[in-house]
């Protein structure tokens, strides 16, 4: 596991990040979702896995929509993550997309009530789409 | 169904059907094992499918719940005093985690269950944070404070 520290220079701020969304308990509305919920960007590990949306192709998309039929895709820029409190680090190549895999880190030592905070202010500035 | 009726009495011969303790409706009682929190059984079940529906995600995270995150969340349940509320969603959260919540129109109340952490309550409108608490494992009780507003 590489150290998650900010990267501004392979992620700068107009970089989009795409998370992928399980099922509806990411999006919000849940019936007629326009963003991904709180709960996308609320990982407990404290590492919310994301794909550079750039470096995806239609295989990728394919891929993702048949792995998880039920999905949907929540992006946000690396700036919207970073002006609530998320450093946009590098992670380890994902098996499952060779993507640019980045992870949302909120700081270390986080209370809990401000991590809630975070991912509630950075979710409705999301866009929601579908993965094919 | 229930048991405590006449039909049902080890001892028929003894069984006087005017006695107070028979029931003559019995089928129609409820049953006296049932915790009184119509919500608290649903919760329950939802919270062991969560945990029984729980894999690694490639891509996204580890959505397996463990037992100790498991009893967390019951615990918190427990503590709850109310007993009409909604019956409560519950999904796991990538890292192991897990949320409930219950929902009425704009309003809501999100207990998110941390692993080995701890436990975040929101009481939330329009999924906007209107008040949010990290609650210690002697603190469950204060769910309550957040789910009487919720309740009015």
């Amino acid at each position: 596991m590489p150290p998650f520290v900010d990267d501004p220079v392979r992620y700068p701020n107009e970089v989009r990040l795409v998370r992928i969304l399980k099922n509806d308990t990411f999006w919000h509305p849940k019936d007629v979702p326009t963003r991904a919920s709180s709960g996308a960007f609320l990982d407990t590990t404290k590492q919310n896995s994301c794909f550079v949306v750039d470096q995806l192709t239609a295989e990728h998309f394919e891929l993702i929509a048949q792995t998880y039929p039920d999905s949907k895709l929540g992006v946000v820029t690396a700036g919207h993550a970073r002006a609530h409190g998320y450093s946009v680090c590098e992670d380890n190549p994902s098996d499952f997309l060779p993507a640019d895999h980045a992870v949302l880190c909120p700081p270390q030592g986080v209370a809990k009530k401000d991590y809630i905070r975070m991912a509630k202010r950075l979710a409705p500035l999301s866009t929601i789409y579908q993965p094919r | 169904m229930n048991f405590f009726c006449p039909e049902n009495c080890a001892y028929l011969d003894r069984v006087n059907p005017h006695r107070d303790t028979l029931w003559a409706d019995s089928v129609f009682e409820v049953p006296r094992m049932v915790d009184k929190r119509p919500w608290l059984a649903h919760a329950f079940t939802e919270l062991l499918q969560v945990q029984g529906a729980g894999r690694v995600a490639p891509g996204i995270g580890d959505f397996r719940i463990t037992d100790e995150t498991l009893n967390m969340a019951f615990r918190v349940l427990g503590s709850v005093k109310y007993r009409f509320l909604p019956n409560p969603s519950v999904a796991a959260l990538s890292g192991g985690g897990l949320q409930i919540t219950w929902a009425s129109g704009a309003d809501a109340i999100e207990v998110s269950i941390f692993p080995d952490e701890g436990v975040g309550v929101a009481r939330l409108i329009d999924d906007a944070p209107q008040k949010v608490m990290d609650l210690g494992a002697a603190d469950y009780g204060q769910v309550n404070d957040l789910l009487a507003d919720f309740v009015g």
